[in-house]
C-alpha cells in the first residue's frame, strides 16, 4: 500500500493533532502525532486492519498498483464529457442602461432569426445529449431591456423541458435595475434565480455602477435600486445571488459592505446569497460574474484571501470547502455561449471577439466548429508537465485556458499563479468552519450563506 | 456526412493526414478515403499528387470547397488529431445511458462445437446473495452515472436456464427505472430452446428485445446448435421464434451464413422465416454472420486461418446482404447492402463495451467491461460488494483513459479514426499490456474493409479497386 499523492497534513491548534486533507476525494479527517508518523513513513503494518479500512475509504492510502494519475484523468473527463447536463449562456442584447468604467458600449441586439436559431439549438444539444438538466443563464448587457426576448427565451424553453421531463434551471444575471412588479408576475413561472451586482457600499457603487441614458438620472449611482430590487424578490420568495467583485479599489471595504447586508435582513431566510469573487473588471461588454476559478491565478489574489478572513471574522463563511471543480465551460462538453449575432463562444471572457468563436449558429444547429473548440477541448492538465505531479490538480484542474495562453502561447500550459495560496486558505476556512474546536475560535460563524 | 469545416476559403489549407488511397485496376485514378470523415472520392492522379506531396492552396477555388466540405483537406491551422481525440473522449466518457450485461450462469444446454464457454464454470450460477448485489448495483450505478436511460441485458451462458433469476432481476430494474423516472430496455438473448409459454410469461414482460441465433436451414442447424445428447435443436428454436413473433416486441436474428459456400444455402432459412409468417413482421431484424467463436475477437485476433476467413468474409458478406435484399428482406435488414460490414466502424472508440456506463456482471459477482472477456478473471475491473459498491480495479482506470491519440504507433496511424488503436483486451492477450500498440492483423482488415465497402458500394467506380 501507498500513500495518496493528493495528501495535505494540517497541524491544528491542538498540539499533537493534525488535519488530513484529501484533495482527490475532498475529504476530511483529524489524525494524531502516532498515525501522522505512521503515514509519512509509509510504513502501514503497525496499524489495526479497522483504520487500514478507514484510511483507504478515505482514500488516503492506496494500493499499491493504484494509478492514481490515471483515476484522476478518468474523474475529470467523466465531469467534462458527462452529458447530464446542458449549459447555456445567452446573452439577448449587449444594450445597457448603465455606464460603468471600462466597460465598452455595445447596442446589438438578436434579431427573431436568431432568437428562433437560439431556442432551437439548445432544444436539439439537450436532447442528444439526452440530459436531465438544462441550466439557461440569460445575461447582457442588461437582459431586461429586452424583456420580450428575455421572457420568450425563459418560456418557451421552460415549457419544452416540462414536455420533455428534463429538469430546467434559469437564471437571469441582470444588473437589478429594471426589476417590478410587473417584470416579477411575467417571469415568475419560468426563472429559478437572478443574479444581480453590488459593487461595495452605496458610495463606491454609486461611483461605479451609474445609469447612463435618461437625461434626469445620467450619472446617477444605481444602489438603491438595486437593493430595493433584491429586497423585491426577497418578498416574493425568488432566489438570488448577491454577486460581489472583490477588486484592488474595493477589497478595504467589502467586509463592512457584506456586514450591511447582513444588518439589513437581506440575507436573513436563506433565500438570497452573497458570492464574492476576483473581478478584473468587464472589458468585452459582457456582464457576468466570474466563476472562483477564473482569477484566482491572478497576481491579486492574495486581495481575495484578506477579505475572505475579514468576513469571516465578521461571522460570514466567506468561502466554500474546496470543490473538485469540474473543468471550466471552456473545455467543458456540452457547455455553450451564445451572443446576439448567434456566434458561439466556450467561455465568456472570449464572447464578442469572433476570432475566439468556437461555432455559429445555423438552422438551429451549432455548425461549422472551428479549430478553437477542438484545441480547449483537447486540453488535459494530467498531460500538462507541471500539472501532473502537483496535489493541487484535483482542485484546479489546470487553471484557466485562457490565462495559460497568456502566460505561456498555449492552451496546454498551466494557470498557477496564486490559485495554490488560495487553495491553502479555502482549505483552512474550511476547517475552522468544520472544526472549529481545532482551529481556534470561530463562534460567530453561524451563517454559512457568502 | 462529414462535419461542415469552415466558412471561409480564402485562409490557408493543407492535406488531410486522416486520407487514404487505392488504386483502381486499369483507369487512372485512385479511390480517397477520409478516415475521420468517412468520405469517399473518387480522384485522378493530378490531384492524387497534389493532396500526397504537392500545395493544396494551388487547387481551384471549386474543387478546395469541394475538398473542404468532404475533409480531405482542412484549415492549416486545424489539428485533426484534436477532433478525434474529442469524439472519442465524448464517446467513451459520457454514459447517456448505463448498460448491464447479466450472466445468471455461463451453463449452457446446448454444446455448439464452436461456442468459447469452458467447462469447468458451467455449474454455476448466480445466488441470492450475487443476485441482489447486482440489482444494486445497477441502480446505484445509473444513479451516479446520471444516466437517463438503463438497459438490461440478459446473456450467457443460456439465461433460461435459470429464469426465476431473470424476472428477479429484471422486474426489479424495471420497476425501479419507473418510480425513478428513468427509461429502462431490458434485452435477452437466448438460444431459444428454452423460450417457451411459461418462460415467456415469466421473463417477458420486462423485457423489449429478444435476439435469437439461427445457424441457417434445419440441416445446417442442427449439425451446429445441438444438446448435449447431439440431437439438433432447430424445431425447438423455431417455436422460440414463433411464441415471440406475435408479441409487440422487437425481434433480431442474427443468421450464421458459410462465406466457403458459394451459394449461400445459410441463406435458406429465410423462406423457413417466411413461411412461418415472419417476413413484413413490425420490428423483425435480421442480419448475417459468420459462423465463429462469439469471443473470436479475443481469442483467434492472430490465428492466421481466422484472419483469411474474415478477410473472406468482409468480401463476401456484401453479397450475402444483397442476395437477402433480392429475397424481399431488405425491409428487415438493419443496413442497406454495402454498408453493412461490421469491420467497417462508424464508431471511434475501438468497441461500445469500451466505455464508461458499460458493465458486465457474471454469476460471481465478477464485473467486466467487455462481456467476450467475461470469465478471464484477470480482466475482471473488480467485484461486487454488498449493497451493489464496486471498488474498481486499476486496470478500469487504465482501459478507460487509454487514450489511441497518444499511443506510440498509433498517434500518426492515418487509421487511428477507424480503429481507434484496437481492442486492449485483445492486445493484452498478446501483450500483457493494455497499453501496447498493437496491430496485429487490424489494419489489414480495415483496409479489406473499405476496399469491400468501396466495391459494393460504388461498383461503377471502385469495382476494381486494389
Amino acid at each position: 500500500m501507498k500513500l495518496t499523492q493528493y495528501l495535505f497534513i494540517i497541524p491544528t491548534n491542538h498540539q499533537g493533532k493534525y488535519a488530513l486533507y484529501n484533495s482527490f476525494s475532498n475529504t476530511i479527517a483529524i489524525i494524531d502525532e502516532e498515525l501522522k508518523a505512521i503515514l509519512e513513513s509509509e510504513d502501514f503494518s503497525a496499524l489495526p486492519q479497522e483504520h487500514i479500512t478507514s484510511l483507504k475509504q478515505l482514500e488516503v492510502i492506496r494500493e499499491d498498483d493504484a494509478d492514481e494519475l490515471k483515476m484522476l484523468e478518468y474523474k475529470k473527463k467523466s465531469l467534462r464529457f458527462a452529458s447530464d447536463k446542458t449549459e447555456f449562456f445567452v446573452i439577448p442584447t449587449y444594450k445597457c442602461n448603465l455606464k460603468c468604467p471600462g466597460c465598452p458600449p455595445r447596442e446589438n441586439t438578436m434579431n427573431e432569426d436568431v432568437v428562433k436559431n437560439t431556442i432551437e439549438a439548445i432544444k436539439r444539444e439537450t436532447r442528444e445529449k439526452k440530459s436531465n438538466y438544462l441550466w439557461l443563464y440569460i445575461l447582457g448587457g442588461e437582459p431586461l431591456l429586452e424583456p420580450e426576448i428575455t421572457y420568450k427565451i425563459s418560456k418557451e424553453l421552460s415549457e419544452w423541458a416540462k414536455d420533455e421531463n428534463i429538469m430546467f434551471y434559469n437564471t437571469i444575471i441582470t444588473n437589478g435595475t429594471l426589476f417590478t412588479d410587473t417584470i416579477i408576475d411575467q417571469f415568475f413561472q419560468c426563472i429559478t434565480s437572478v443574479q444581480v451586482s453590488l459593487e461595495g457600499p452605496a458610495e463606491y457603487h454609486n461611483k461605479k455602477r451609474v445609469y447612463k441614458n435618461k437625461n434626469d438620472e445620467k450619472g446617477r449611482g444605481t444602489f438603491e435600486d438595486i437593493v430595493n430590487s433584491v429586497l423585491l424578490l426577497k418578498k416574493n420568495n425568488i432566489h438570488a445571488i448577491i454577486n460581489v467583485p472583490v477588486t484592488r479599489e474595493n477589497c478595504h471595504c467589502v467586509p463592512e459592505f457584506v456586514e450591511y447586508l447582513k444588518n439589513k435582513g437581506i440575507t436573513e431566510g436563506g433565500a438570497i446569497h452573497i458570492r464574492l469573487f476576483l473581478s478584473k473588471g468587464v472589458s468585452n461588454g459582457v456582464c457576468a460574474p466570474y466563476s472562483p476559478l477564473c482569477n484566482e491565478g491572478d497576481a491579486d489574489a492574495p486581495l481575495l484571501m484578506d477579505v475572505w478572513e475579514k468576513v469571516w471574522k465578521k461571522g460570514f463563511r466567506a468561502t466554500a470547502k474546496p470543490t473538485q471543480t469540474p473543468y471550466c465551460s471552456g473545455i467543458k462538453d456540452s457547455v455553450y455561449a451564445v451572443d446576439p449575432e448567434g456566434n458561439v463562444y466556450k467561455c465568456l471572457s472570449m464572447v464578442g471577439n469572433p476570432d475566439e468563436r468556437v461555432a455559429v449558429l445555423k438552422d438551429g444547429v451549432i455548425s461549422a466548429k472551428t479549430p478553437l473548440f477542438y484545441e480547449l477541448l483537447s486540453r488535459d492538465a494530467t498531460r500538462i508537465e507541471k500539472c501532473n505531479q502537483c496535489k493541487y490538480l484535483p482542485l484546479c484542474a489546470g487553471g484557466c485556458p485562457t490565462a495559460a495562453k497568456t502566460q505561456h502561447h498555449t492552451y496546454h500550459a498551466p494557470d498557477c499563479g496564486q490559485r495554490k495560496t488560495l487553495f491553502d486558505k479555502r482549505i483552512e476556512l474550511f476547517l475552522r468552519f468544520k472544526h472549529p474546536t481545532h482551529f481556534g475560535v470561530d463562534e460567530g460563524v453561524k451563517t454559512p450563506n457568502v | 456526412m462529414p462535419e461542415k469545416k469552415i466558412e471561409n476559403n480564402q485562409e490557408k489549407i493543407k492535406s488531410s493526414r486522416y486520407n487514404v488511397y487505392y488504386k483502381v485496376k486499369g483507369k487512372e485514378k485512385h479511390a480517397l478515403f477520409n478516415t475521420l470523415t468517412r468520405a469517399i472520392l473518387s480522384i485522378d492522379i493530378e490531384l492524387k499528387e497534389v493532396l500526397e506531396k504537392g500545395d493544396v492552396n494551388t487547387l481551384e477555388p471549386g474543387i478546395k470547397e469541394s475538398l473542404l466540405q468532404m475533409g480531405a483537406v482542412v484549415p492549416s491551422h486545424l489539428d485533426e488529431k484534436q477532433i478525434y481525440e474529442f469524439r472519442h473522449n465524448m464517446t467513451k466518457y459520457t454514459a447517456e445511458d448505463s448498460s448491464f450485461v447479466i450472466f445468471p450462469t455461463y451453463d449452457c444446454n446446448l454444446r455448439c462445437p464452436y461456442c468459447y464457454e469452458g467447462t469447468e464454470k458451467l455449474s454455476t450460477f448466480m445466488d441470492s446473495v450475487t443476485v441482489q448485489n447486482t440489482i444494486d448495483f445497477i441502480k446505484r450505478t445509473t444513479v451516479e452515472n446520471g444516466s437517463k436511460v438503463v438497459i438490461l441485458g440478459l446473456y450467457g451462458g443460456e439465461p433460461l436456464l435459470y429464469p426465476e433469476i431473470c424476472y428477479q432481476i429484471a422486474s426489479a430494474v424495471k420497476e425501479w427505472a419507473h418510480s425513478n423516472n428513468i427509461v429502462y430496455y431490458g434485452t435477452l438473448t437466448t438460444n431459444g430452446t428454452l423460450l417457451n409459454e411459461e418462460t415467456a410469461q415469466l421473463v417477458l414482460p420486462y423485457i423489449a428485445s429478444v435476439h435469437i441465433t439461427l445457424d441457417g436451414p434445419e440441416d445446417i442447424h442442427n449439425t451446429m446448435r445441438v444438446y448435449r445428447s447431439g440431437k439438433g435443436s432447430y424445431n425447438d428454436v423455431m417455436r422460440a421464434v414463433e411464441v415471440v413473433k406475435d408479441m409487440p416486441k422487437h425481434l433480431t436474428l442474427r443468421i450464421h451464413v458459410n462465406v466457403e459456400d458459394e451459394t449461400y444455402k445459410g441463406l435458406q432459412v429465410l423462406d423457413d422465416l417466411e413461411q412461418r409468417g415472419l417476413k413484413g413482421r413490425e420490428n423483425l431484424h435480421i442480419y448475417f454472420k459468420q459462423l465463429e467463436p462469439p469471443d473470436a475477437c479475443l481469442s483467434l485476433s492472430l490465428d492466421k486461418e481466422y484472419i483469411k476467413k474474415k478477410e473472406k468474409g468482409l468480401n463476401k458478406f456484401p453479397e450475402v446482404w444483397k442476395k437477402a435484399q433480392e429475397m424481399g428482406w431488405g425491409p428487415h435488414m438493419s443496413v442497406e447492402a454495402g454498408s453493412e460490414h461490421g469491420m467497417l466502424t462508424f464508431n471511434i472508440i475501438p468497441c461500445d463495451h469500451l466505455k464508461r456506463g458499460r458493465y458486465s456482471v457474471d454469476p460471481f459477482g465478477d464485473v467486466y467491461l467487455c462481456p467476450m472477456s467475461a470469465g478471464r478473471k484477470h480482466h475482471s475491473i473488480g467485484t461486487l460488494q454488498k449493497g451493489g459498491g464496486l471498488i474498481l480495479a486499476p486496470s478500469y482506470y487504465t482501459l478507460l483513459t487509454r487514450s489511441p491519440a497518444h499511443l506510440e504507433g498509433c498517434s500518426e496511424c492515418q487509421y487511428l479514426p477507424i480503429c481507434s488503436g484496437g481492442c486492449p483486451i485483445s492486445i493484452w492477450e498478446e501483450t500483457h499490456n493494455y497499453l501496447g500498440s498493437y496491430c496485429g492483423f487490424l489494419k489489414q482488415l480495415k483496409i479489406t474493409a473499405i476496399k469491400s465497402h468501396l466495391r459494393h458500394q460504388y461498383p461503377e467506380k471502385f469495382s476494381e479497386v486494389i
